[in-house]
């Protein structure tokens, strides 16, 4: 299943999105394939909004493939290919990869170099607690909350017991208590966008979409950047 | 005895004092001292010389005062614990040091600040072989350019998660994680040793 990597990145004006190459990275971008072309520029997507409190109008986005060769300097270099989107309105980058290695932080680094001109990409992803747990909420109102897994202030990672308010184990954590307070470690909802049902996992700045649909997706992107814009 | 509150934490030199006293009284020099002081004193009564005694009032007070001097102001604590489950990372907790599984570690980082202080900047430093992130920020909190700060303090007392991990092959010695005051010169607040 592919994972899904967010980072924040900031574009600034004047950036352009054009071939680049590296000597470990190659990027590409699509184009619409349509003639209406958006006036800024011809690599622009319109995105359309699925969510309903989706807050951005007029949201555009860029799309893009990289491949990856690492150049090691003892063994066989592996290769690796993916997808990514840059989401100017919302400040994020969402890195698609297969497979577990070279981690996604290490393409979100080559991509990072290879793009330097008015694009700068964060390594890692630090959110918000309180809209980390917003995107848990917003989730669980259009879908079903399979497992939360949360660091409390005592003890080691724990799974919070779902199952009813009135059934509280002693040393159960439960989700009032956790609710913008915890941080969340791992989180799996069940959504049904249009079609069949799929998961969503959450887990530090990673997502697994567990559907080919690419509207599911895009659905999923949405809800995050929602929660995510929030201060 | 439990008491809620208790009448030390209503007043700013004594948080302070006791945040020392917790502190010092961890510290090897502390452990070491007293005993080495102690002895002094008994030998000083065996053998009737004032010296030893001397010596030992020495060895019981400049080690503390040298310690305040060199790590004040007391106005903040931190402490870590593992996160990550294993008898192996048990054990390595106790001497002070995490374990990567795997290239990661996680622990979990407490930060007690003093009320009155008001607003902080940890700089979260780590070793070059290695990288440690936060979590998530605490609320109220922002993370930016390896600094967790907060403006104002009306969050004084928060943990977070710090995910470790190993970047560049870890050579001969054993890196360490540091966190920092950079509101104080980038004072050392906390160091993690990994393994």
């Amino acid at each position: 299943m592919p994972v899904e990597s967010v980072r924040n990145v900031s574009v600034e004006d004047g950036w352009e999105p054009s071939v680049e190459q590296s000597e470990t990275l190659e990027i590409t971008f699509y184009s619409p394939e349509s003639d209406s072309a958006m006036a800024e520029s011809s690599h622009a997507f319109a995105i359309t909004p699925l969510y309903d409190d989706y807050p951005f109008s007029d949201p555009i986005k860029y799309k893009g493939e990289y491949h990856y060769k690492s150049q090691p300097t003892f063994g066989s270099s592996s290769t690796n290919n993916g997808q990514f989107e840059i989401r100017p309105q919302s400040g994020l980058i969402i890195l698609e990869t297969s497979g577990d290695r070279p981690t996604p932080s290490k393409i979100i680094s080559a991509l990072s170099e290879t793009i330097n001109q008015n694009l700068k990409i964060e390594r890692e992803f630090v959110p918000g607690r309180e809209q980390t747990w917003e995107f848990l909420s917003r989730m669980e109102k259009v879908g079903q909350i399979g497992e939360i897994e949360v660091i409390p202030p005592f003890g080691g990672v724990t799974k919070i017991d779902l199952r009813g308010s009135e059934v509280r184990q002693s040393s159960g954590v439960t989700l009032d208590e956790a609710i913008g307070n915890y941080p969340i470690e791992y989180a799996k909802v069940q959504l049904a966008y249009e079609s069949d049902p799929f998961t969503v996992e959450y887990s530090s700045g990673q997502l697994v979409i567990e559907s080919s649909d690419p509207e599911d997706k895009e659905y999923v992107y949405q809800i995050f950047e929602t929660s995510m814009t929030e201060s | 005895m439990y008491t809620p509150n208790p009448i030390w934490t209503r007043y700013r030199p004594t948080r302070w004092i006791h945040r020392f006293l917790t502190q010092y009284t961890d510290t090897l020099l502390f452990k070491t001292t007293v005993p080495v002081s102690s002895g002094l004193a008994i030998l000083s009564n065996l053998l009737d010389e004032n010296m030893f005694l001397l010596l030992a009032i020495l060895t019981l007070f400049l080690p503390p005062l040298y310690f305040a001097w060199r790590y004040r102001p007391f106005y903040v604590s931190l402490e870590w614990e593992n996160l990550n489950p294993g008898d192996i990372h048990i054990r390595a907790e106790q001497r002070g040091r995490v374990v990567l599984d795997d290239g990661q570690a996680l622990v979990r980082v407490k930060v007690f600040f003093d009320e009155s202080v008001s607003g902080y900047a940890l700089k979260i430093d780590p070793d070059k072989p290695l990288s440690a992130t936060p979590t998530d920020e605490p609320p109220n909190a922002e993370y930016k350019d390896g600094i967790l700060e907060q403006k104002d303090m009306e969050n004084p007392q928060f943990y977070f998660g710090l995910r470790i991990r190993e970047v560049d092959p870890i050579k001969l010695y054993e890196p360490e994680v540091r966190i920092r005051d950079a509101n104080n010169n980038d004072k050392l607040l906390l160091s993690i040793g990994v393994t």
